[in-house]
């Protein structure tokens, strides 16, 4: 890297440690409400410290939930929204690798077509094709499943092109010495293009994790029982505008779990997230 | 080992020819190089062989099986790729076993033959390294050694030394050379370098523009060029090549007359290419009773061993002599060539073909 610096030291490291204090500071206090009474945070007395409830509130909010209204443990919308960002990652890169795959590799009529229309339903997330897709799951009776939550939002055009680009970026050379060595289509996926592609894989996995962790709309549609319910979708239902009374405190705690698990796969895959983007094995 | 067939290949992409018919047989443990400009259509002749390619019309069969609708796995080949092709996510050991690996061959005589192959090549310190941990002279030594293991019929080499160093290609070279006389595989190898060709070959295809314009041993190709292409390609510095004129007995450029080879009375007032290599040209000073054509020193390379003088007859033809590093010529000496008549090439003008 260019070591170019125009500008004091202090300079940048203020501008940085702003960013941070901007960044991080709702994030404590979301912590700080969540170890106080309720009465504290609904009174507007927020206090800037911890307060003694911390083991009370978590226990709390992932084996009962708020008992007022979702009333259901928290545990299970974590497991929800886990398995709902699972399946989505998973299955977008599953579906995206083989079909970019049979894009680049094999010549067939139409292909570019077929390219140009993965390509296309770029302009239609489903927030475009909502009723349809809605109307089509409810047919399917998949409403209230983890099928109907997840399957309408694998699909990706996205992951699709990065992965397209990126074969397109293997020498055609390593798919000659395959053949010659005698690997066929699904051998030199298997022992060739998946090994080389670990990286990219990482990278996509940590986007289309946190796609799906903080999937709110479809899953609002898609599910009524409140055992189906996401995390994110939670949050929404604990908070009551109505007189009754909101329990912050497990407002505040199910907030810190809804984002426990984003920030973990990023910290786990940063460095593969980065090298997936950035370079390439080769 | 076997023997390779090439009969009357065609190859077009589309509309553009690359290849107008090829016929050749390249036999049991010959050692046939490709050479030609870059477009000539040699990769491509070698792409078909190895059935990477599929040719627009002809056969080609190897060890007496035409393989035109084989695939490459089966043709029994192997191939070394310029740039290496070498598996970057598997270790030097995994690259040599895979193709064996693929096949279903057992552990343990996956292990002799790369153990064996890694001692010839010497690589045996190597073998759990990855290629991007290795120099360009290991990993082409490695690409070699995924086609040795295999124990193929024929070997295919695309260019293999054209991205190493000049010291590593030489050295390489050898390497191969010596290689092919242990293991004594069928060969066919692809270059542009005239030297990897002559130093390799058993016999050379010189090919240009699709067509193989001579086929032979490296010093026939160098002693005979059947055709004014050839003539130019074959040799460094290239041969001088003029336009001249046959009359009485003379190929005549202007006033000045240089001498023929015997038995060229037949084509009296012929426009011919008039060529002789520039190791063959003497000089000798002029006016010291010397007979040939004056020539003028526009410029003196010495390059040691050898000095090249680039001259020009009383007609303006330019002419590059090469002569041993010893001898003392200035720019701007007149001298007087001294060329035997049997070192003279006389080429149709209009063919290009050698009369």
């Amino acid at each position: 890297m260019i070591d170019r610096r125009s500008g004091p030291d202090w300079l940048a490291h203020s501008v940085l440690w702003t960013g941070i204090f901007i960044l991080a500071f709702p994030v404590y206090l979301t912590f700080v409400a969540s170890t106080h009474e309720p009465t504290i945070i609904s009174n507007g007395q927020m206090p800037l410290t911890p307060g003694g409830h911390f083991f009370e509130t978590y226990y709390r909010t992932i084996f009962i939930g708020a008992s007022s209204t979702t009333r259901t443990p928290v545990g299970t919308m974590l497991t929800n929204s886990l398995i709902m960002a699972m399946v989505i990652a998973v299955g977008k890169i599953a579906i995206s690798i083989i079909s970019a795959y049979a894009v680049v590799y094999f010549r067939f009529p139409f292909r570019k077509t077929a390219f140009w229309t993965i390509f296309l339903t770029l302009m239609l997330p489903v927030e475009v094709r909502i009723y349809p897709t809605y109307n089509v799951v409810a047919t399917l009776g998949l409403l209230d499943t983890y099928a109907g939550t997840t399957i309408p939002l694998i699909a990706s055009a996205t992951a699709t092109l990065l992965f397209r680009q990126f074969f397109m970026t293997i020498p055609d050379e390593l798919l000659e010495a395959s053949k010659i060595d005698g690997a066929g289509p699904i051998r030199f996926f298997k022992d060739t293009v998946l090994p080389l592609s670990i990286t990219n894989i990482a990278a996509l996995f940590v986007i289309t994790f946190i796609y799906g962790w903080n999937q709110y709309l479809w899953p609002l549609l898609i599910t009524t029982r409140a055992d189906m319910q996401t995390i994110v979708i939670g949050i929404k239902k604990m908070i009551v505008t109505s007189d009754a009374l909101t329990e912050w405190q497990i407002v505040m705690a199910t907030a810190m779990l809804a984002m426990a698990p984003p920030v973990a796969v990023v910290v786990l895959m940063q460095r593969w997230f980065v090298k997936g983007l950035v370079e390439t094995e080769k | 080992m076997a023997e390779v067939k090439i009969a009357g290949i065609k190859k077009s992409f589309g509309d553009v020819n690359v290849l107008y018919g090829i016929d050749t047989t390249i036999r049991d443990g010959e050692f046939m190089v490709l050479l030609g400009p870059s477009g000539c259509g040699k990769s491509t002749l070698l792409r078909i062989i190895a059935g990477l390619e599929q040719q627009t019309s002809g056969d080609v069969s190897i060890g007496g099986r035409i393989v035109n609708d084989v695939e490459p796995k089966d043709r029994n080949i192997a191939m070394v790729f310029q740039n290496y092709a070498l598996y970057p996510h598997m270790s030097v050991y995994d690259n040599m076993a895979y193709g064996l690996r693929v096949r279903g061959m057992s552990k343990p005589d996956i292990e002799t033959r790369v153990q064996k192959a890694a001692m010839i090549l010497e690589l045996g310190q190597l073998l759990q390294r990855k290629p991007r941990q290795l120099s360009g002279g290991q990993r082409q030594r490695v690409a070699m050694g995924r086609a040795i293991v295999r124990d193929p019929e024929v070997f295919l080499f695309d260019e293999p030394l054209s991205n190493l160093d000049a010291k590593l290609r030489v050295q390489m070279r050898i390497e191969i050379k010596r290689l092919h006389q242990t293991i004594k595989t069928t060969s066919v190898y692809v270059t542009h370098d005239q030297v990897e060709a002559m130093t390799l070959a058993d016999r050379l295809i010189v090919m240009n523009a699709g067509r193989a314009e001579q086929i032979g041993s490296p010093l026939d190709v160098y002693a005979k060029p059947a055709s004014v292409f050839v003539a130019g390609f074959i040799g460094a510095p290239a041969m001088n090549l003029l336009p001249s004129r046959i009359s009485g007995g003379k190929a005549r450029i202007g006033d000045v007359a240089l001498p023929l080879p015997p038995g060229l009375d037949a084509h009296e007032g012929r426009e011919i290419m008039w060529g002789v290599r520039p190791e063959h040209v003497m000089l000798t000073r002029a006016g010291d009773g010397a007979s040939g054509a004056p020539i003028i020193v526009d410029l003196v390379e010495a390059l040691g061993a050898d000095t090249l003088v680039h001259g020009r007859t009383g007609g303006g033809a330019a002419l590059t002599i090469r002569l041993p590093g010893s001898a003392v010529v200035r720019e701007g000496d007149h001298m007087s060539l001294s060329l035997p008549a049997d070192a003279v090439h006389v080429f149709d003008k209009e063919k290009g073909t050698r009369l």
